[in-house]
């Protein structure tokens, strides 16, 4: 990557804004400073300095043995262009960790959506509820339809009238639920 | 068993089957759910009746049922439907069905004649004897069945009572078990794009490590420059230096030499010279 000469932002700043989740919104506008603060740096010098006039400075100088090995010495020296350190590295580390977990997430997604697309044929392919008898009512809706046997509840079978565990020990005290013959109704 | 609320007039001849009961009537709205786990958690609050008290939705099983099987006989053993409003009827009371029955036979008016005719008979023969009680409790009972019907009175009352028409909470109930599964999918497919976004993020990461080290580049590539440019501006300016001082030493030298020459000849010579040389001028002139 460092032969790679990054000049300005070829980034969809745009693009990655619309995907920004409001929480983190905070986050996306110090990054995008943060950027914007490394252009700014870049572009306050130009990207090759200038030409020096050698016979210029040939002619018209005090010292022409210091011109010459001035000229030597500058066009012998070459700046290197600094390396990275293993920044570029780390980076790409943590993008395969990222885009493996943003894949799997977009796979499991795609599961649940086809459950609930599952879910939604069947639902509209119950017949109308205005057809139903109980017993229809409970084939389709085993969990909400009432069930005297195994999930016996009070009239009128709202949650707000089902007793609690004070109402149960209120009546256990006075012998309801006894086992053996009814205390009332021996 | 008829529904809690709703109050039906009028016979009728039909069986009714029983309306499904809910386990809990509904008595929660929807306000907002979240995605926990691939589960869907509905936070509920306490106001309408027609949606679920359960916060979680499940698997939904699809359960044939055996009443829906394609050997019923749907001729012979039709689907009953209930009546949620009272079937028509003449005079509040006689359904419509005797009317039409004898319609063929007895034409508009052979019902009324038929009535007429049962009551002339058995009042007439003593079958059924009308006593003062008997008139005014009959024509009392068939008033308050009037006012109830047909009046304004009476229509108020019966939307009063069926506002909370149970067709109207199962279709919700099926609309807001839809409504949640097409939210979610549409939510899953938000946060897919969401996500899909993270490439653009390490692009710029990537980038921005780029820009700091074209950064560093260029400030040493231009330091570079300036140091060398301001050693050979310098020298220029002092070879300038050299060669201006040069001239004025030169300059203030020629007028040295000059001065002494001009020192070296008599005062006086030159003043009688330059006497004569006024005498002739003015001559001249």
């Amino acid at each position: 990557m460092a032969s790679k000469r990054v000049v300005k932002s070829s980034v969809d700043w745009i693009e990655m804004s619309k995907r920004v989740p409001t929480v983190q919104k905070s986050n996306f506008i110090a990054f995008k400073a943060k950027s914007d603060g490394y252009i700014r740096k870049v572009a306050v010098n130009p990207e090759e300095p200038p030409k020096i006039d050698w016979s210029y400075y040939k002619a018209n100088a005090a010292n022409k043995a210091i011109v010459e090995q001035f000229e030597k010495q500058y066009n012998n020296t070459k700046i290197p262009y600094p390396s990275d350190k293993g920044a570029y590295a780390k980076i790409e580390e943590e993008e395969k960790v990222q885009m493996s977990n943003v894949r799997e997430f977009i796979k499991n997604s795609n599961e649940r959506i086809k459950k609930y697309e599952k879910d939604l044929e069947i639902i509209r392919n119950y017949t109308p509820y205005e057809e139903m008898t109980e017993e229809e009512f409970a084939y389709a809706h085993p969990e909400l339809a009432l069930d005297s046997l195994n999930k016996p509840t009070n009239f009128p079978h709202t949650p707000e009238v089902q007793p609690d565990a004070e109402d149960l020990e209120f009546f256990r005290k006075r012998g309801f639920f006894a086992k053996g013959p009814d205390r009332y109704f021996p | 068993m008829l529904s809690r609320l709703s109050f039906k007039t009028g016979v009728t001849f039909f069986r009714q089957d029983r309306l499904p009961l809910l386990r809990y009537q509904p008595s929660a709205s929807l306000e907002m759910y979240r995605i926990e786990k691939n589960k869907i958690v509905k936070e509920v609050s306490v106001d309408d009746i027609t949606k679920v008290a359960a916060t979680e939705v499940t698997d939904l099983v699809p359960r044939p049922s055996p009443f829906d099987s394609p050997l019923r006989d749907h001729v012979n053993f039709p689907k009953p439907v209930r009546l949620e409003r009272p079937s028509p009827t003449r005079m509040a009371m006689f359904p419509e069905e005797w009317f039409k029955f004898l319609y063929p036979k007895m034409g508009v008016t052979g019902p009324y004649t038929l009535g007429i005719g049962l009551i002339l008979l058995l009042v007439n023969k003593e079958i059924y004897l009308i006593d003062d009680f008997e008139f005014r409790h009959t024509v009392a009972f068939y008033l308050w069945i009037y006012v109830f019907v047909k009046t304004p009175l009476g229509k108020l009352l019966q939307n009063f009572f069926l506002d909370n028409l149970e067709s109207e909470q199962f279709r919700k109930f099926r609309l807001y078990n839809e409504e949640v599964r097409l939210e979610a999918i549409k939510h899953e497919k938000e946060e897919q794009w969401r996500q899909e976004g993270k490439q653009l993020l390490f692009d710029a990461k990537k980038e921005n490590v780029g820009l700091q080290l074209e950064a560093m580049y260029r400030n040493n590539s231009m330091d570079l420059y300036q140091q060398v440019k301001r050693r050979l501006d310098y020298q220029v300016e002092v070879a300038k230096i050299d060669s201006r001082i040069k001239g004025q030493f030169m300059v203030n030298w020629v007028n040295e030499k000059v001065k002494e020459s001009i020192s070296k000849m008599s005062e006086k010579d030159n003043l009688k010279q330059c006497i004569a040389n006024l005498n002739t001028l003015a001559a001249k002139a």
